[in-house]
């Protein structure tokens, strides 16, 4: 998954325009996503990705998009 | 009697006030360090002169600062208003505009949303006297005055007023004293068997009526009380792992949510866990199935409103099926039974709230000779057990916080080109229930700018999940039909 189709992925699931959302975007106080939000969208990205989010958790960064993106690619490799 | 919180704590026998009570992501709190946070309090708060009868405004995120000025205020009898930093500049600036605060405490940032600003410019609009505390860590507090007549004081003994959103966009203010939150603590206290050894851990906002209830009975009975400030849940599971609990009070979706994450690590996270108290949403069969592997552990269901407290628990685990025990002192009774069985539940207790805040109208609407229509719809079998199977009103309760339609409608109106606004709650695996709007526009407008204009005026919570652009909103009866606009909900949606 491209960093563009994850961008894409999360404009989906939180309804933010897609051009808001940027690698250093803070998904709290930037996108203001909540933390049920967060979950959901841990696990439709990670549905998407066939990851096992409770496996992967405790290595993901939450903080940013980019964070999150790099962790993501970084367990599938 | 007013102001007399601070004695019903720490005036208890065996007091060992060295006991740490209280951890948060701040730190650790012992009763002692609570004291001294009071008196600090206490002594900002004489500067400014009396306060009795004056509403103090809390937005503090911090809760040992929110404990300590919570106790400051009451001991000086004033009227203590906690409100949610979790709200955003419209449903903030309507609680101000209907609590009419004298004395705000505030964050001045939090989560990116500038709370300072909001505050002034509500102050600067109403051109009465209101003095603002604003900090950056709620520990070191800056004062400020704007100035103007006075706004009269109360003269009701209340010692708290807890808000909520109303259905026509005007709030509501539940107001409570004394007696309503040692009737909850006796509650609370039965239904988790809370002792001096414990360790509770809680995900439950402070600032509603339930989560200050719950800080309150903790502390008082001295039990250690581990509450998490940050409802991101890097943070939570951070807490939960240094301070293994072995009570948990939350949301079955926060709870879900929290299991779904940390689910391989069951020793460090529920191994130690006796007991599992969960309320504010309504227990899901895919809830029960989530959690069924949890062992040793009991997870209790708890019932409760604002206005009355908790009324009932579910005695067994409620992984063996629901069965209500009344908490000590609490009547319940169903009314208007229809043919099928299915009444409106009534609850009376000794203390219940004091009213509405300002609406005795509404009051009354709700809570005759001591009774409360709870507006929840169940089902008597076999004698007593109760079966909820519905809401006569549409509140929708995502991830433990209520969101009213009403509010939401009403916000999506605002907007130029919606026309008509519907907004129903469909059940939702990780939410408990989604927030989900059907607008008629006109002119040309898309989904998107909608969201858009939700986003920064309330609660992210409360922002729609799902906007659907129709053509008409269905009529039944000569009323919007929920029913069909929630089957389509479930039809357009994934899952």
């Amino acid at each position: 998954m491209s960093f563009e189709e994850f961008r894409q992925l999360i404009s989906e699931i939180s309804k933010i325009p897609v051009e808001q959302i940027n690698k250093n975007s803070s998904f709290r106080n930037d996108l203001g996503i909540d933390s049920l939000q967060m979950v959901n969208l841990l696990i439709e990205v990670a549905a998407k990705l066939k990851l096992e989010l409770h496996m992967i958790q405790s290595r993901l960064d939450f903080q940013t998009v980019g964070g999150l993106y790099e962790s993501f690619v970084k367990e599938r490799e | 009697m007013m102001g007399s919180l601070y004695q019903w704590i720490f005036n208890s026998e065996n007091l060992d006030v060295n006991k740490k009570v209280l951890t948060t992501q701040t730190g650790d709190f012992s009763l002692y360090d609570i004291q001294k946070g009071v008196e600090i309090y206490i002594s900002l708060l004489k500067r400014i002169g009396a306060i009795r009868g004056k509403r103090v405004a809390l937005i503090v995120p911090s809760v040992p600062s929110f404990l300590n000025l919570l106790l400051a205020v009451n001991q000086l009898e004033g009227i203590i208003v906690p409100i949610s930093p979790f709200l955003r500049k419209d449903d903030l600036t309507k609680i101000l505009e209907f609590i009419k605060p004298h004395i705000v405490f505030t964050i001045k940032q939090y989560n990116g949303f500038d709370f300072s600003k909001t505050v002034y410019d509500w102050a600067h609009s109403i051109k009465e006297e209101t003095v603002i505390f604003e900090s950056d860590d709620c520990l070191n507090w800056g004062t400020l005055v704007v100035e103007g007549p006075p706004k009269p004081v109360e003269n009701e003994c209340i010692d708290i007023i807890g808000c909520t959103s109303g259905s026509t966009g005007i709030p509501k203010g539940v107001m409570v004293d004394l007696e309503f939150i040692k009737f909850t603590a006796e509650a609370l206290s039965t239904s988790m068997v809370l002792s001096k050894e414990d360790r509770l851990f809680g995900m439950v906002p402070v600032s509603g009526l339930f989560g200050l209830c719950l800080l309150l009975t903790a502390i008082k009975r001295q039990v250690h009380f581990v509450v998490t400030e940050s409802f991101s849940f890097p943070d939570i599971i951070q807490l939960l792992k240094e301070h293994s609990a072995n009570k948990l009070v939350t949301s079955p979706s926060l709870f879900r949510a929290l299991y779904l994450l940390t689910r391989d690590d069951e020793d460090t996270f529920y191994k130690p866990l006796t007991i599992v108290g969960l309320g504010g949403e309504s227990i899901s069969p895919d809830f029960i199935q989530t959690v069924s592997s949890i062992k040793n552990c009991k997870m209790i269901n708890m019932y409760g409103l604002s206005e009355l407290g908790c009324i009932m628990f579910s005695k067994n685990d409620i992984r063996t099926g629901i069965e209500w025990a009344l908490t000590p002192g609490a009547e319940i009774n169903v009314v208007n039974v229809s043919d099928e069985g299915i009444g409106e539940l009534t609850v009376k207790t000794p203390n219940g709230f004091l009213g509405y805040y300002q609406r005795p109208d509404l009051t009354e609407e709700v809570y005759r000779n001591g009774w409360f229509y709870t507006g929840d719809l169940v089902r008597v079998t076999n004698g007593a057990k109760i079966e909820f199977v519905g809401r006569k009103k549409d509140m929708i309760k995502k991830g433990g916080q209520q969101v009213i339609p009403g509010e939401i409608e009403k916000l999506l109106t605002d907007h130029p080109n919606v026309e008509k606004a519907v907004v129903v709650g469909v059940p939702h695996s990780i939410f408990g229930e989604q927030v989900v709007a059907f607008v008629v526009v006109r002119g040309k407008v898309d989904t998107g700018e909608l969201y858009s204009f939700c986003q920064d005026k309330v609660a992210r919570y409360k922002v729609p999940d799902q906007i659907f652009i129709v053509d008409e909103i269905p009529v039944s009866q000569g009323k919007v039909d929920k029913v069909t606009l929630r089957q389509w909900a479930l039809e357009k949606n994934y899952k």
